[in-house]
């Protein structure tokens, strides 16, 4: 009796071990994705291009691009209209076309072996 | 405006961001971004065009406080006239509301916002604050070489992001700071004529440049409030 006891309770542990183990190791993985996205991101960013998508280690890194859109101005436009001390022309317009030229960049990190998404983020390219 | 490359989150590990975290930064450096795209866009349009305006009188009255005895309150009053009158952006320091202490003594800026997409495809929401303000150094300088004048007023950019997650809470801040040892600068060169030859064209800019320095970044900078969610 005691025996059989002994070796249910010995299942449970060794059941438990092995979740620890694989939430530890999950854990991990997502701390690497999370890495990975984060070196992207930056490049991205930063004007150091646009990343591919591709595998790196047990990753998949899938890249999408899209235009930048025009933001709200808080308050609305024009924001002050100066008066060049009575020079003309004087323009009060903030462009904003500008941004269209952005590339905003989603990166998503994919773990390949089971095709879970441990990590996403976006940014937009250098100004 | 060069990219703002080359610059890591001060005080930040690589890979050390938690997730919300990360995509707080991203969505920031977004918001940065687009700001002063917006910022350089205009400097150099609508900000340039109106100082090809400016009479040589005006200019020399910016910089009579230039050369070694120049001080802060003197330069920050001269950019803040030039500014307000030349400049398509909201005028005086950075409101309260935003930073927190030392507020820049003048500065023209504008304030945008839009949302963006994260983890799980939930919408973002972020605002930046981008604008110009005073150089702590060097002074403001007219020069004469003889063949041309230049007026050249140093300036600095400061820009704020905040990002507010799906349920409207506040997930961080990115300050974007000037390199102080490397600011930009409004030049305005205007034609050096003889005192014998007076034409309206001897007192108007052949030539005006709005160079806007790139910075450092720095994560949910303590002197920076939030503002209320857009």
């Amino acid at each position: 009796m005691a025996a059989a006891l002994l070796a249910v309770v010995g299942s449970f542990v060794v059941i438990g071990l092995a979740q620890a183990g694989q939430a530890g190791q999950r854990a991990l993985l997502a701390a690497q994705a999370r890495r990975l996205l984060q070196g992207e991101l930056e490049q991205a960013r930063s004007g150091g291009g646009i990343p591919a998508s591709g595998q790196t280690g047990p990753f998949a890194v899938t890249v999408s691009t899209s235009t930048g859109s025009a933001p709200i101005v808080l308050g609305g436009l024009p924001v002050w209209t100066p008066d060049c001390y009575g020079g003309s022309p004087c323009s009060n317009t903030v462009t904003m076309s500008g941004v269209s030229s952005l590339t905003y960049v989603a990166i998503t990190i994919t773990y390949t072996a089971d095709g879970s998404v441990l990590a996403r983020g976006t940014t937009a390219t250098a100004p | 405006m060069g990219a703002l490359g080359g610059f890591a989150i001060e005080g930040q590990i690589a890979g050390s961001a938690s997730r919300d975290q990360l995509t707080a930064q991203a969505i920031a450096e977004l918001g940065l971004n687009t700001g002063m795209r917006v910022l350089t866009d205009t400097a150099h349009s609508a900000f340039v065009t109106n100082l090809e305006t400016v009479q040589d009188s005006r200019a020399q009255g910016w910089v009579t406080n230039s050369g070694s005895t120049c001080t802060w309150s003197g330069v920050t009053s001269q950019l803040s006239d030039l500014l307000s009158h030349f400049a398509p952006l909201t005028p005086g320091p950075v409101p309260d509301q935003v930073q927190v202490a030392s507020p820049q003594a003048s500065a023209g800026y504008v304030r945008i916002w839009n949302t963006a997409r994260g983890p799980g495809n939930e919408g973002y929401t972020w605002e930046a604050v981008v604008g110009i303000a005073s150089a702590p150094a060097p002074c403001p300088s007219w020069q004469d070489t003889g063949t041309a004048r230049m007026m050249t007023f140093p300036i600095n950019t400061f820009a704020f992001a905040w990002v507010w997650g799906p349920e409207g809470q506040l997930v961080g801040e990115l300050t974007l700071s000037p390199p102080s040892q490397t600011p930009g600068a409004i030049l305005l060169t205007y034609p050096d004529c003889p005192t014998y030859f007076s034409s309206p064209a001897c007192h108007v800019p052949t030539s005006v440049q709005v160079s806007l320095p790139a910075g450092t970044l720095l994560w949910n900078d303590p002197n920076v409030n939030a503002p209320t969610m857009p």
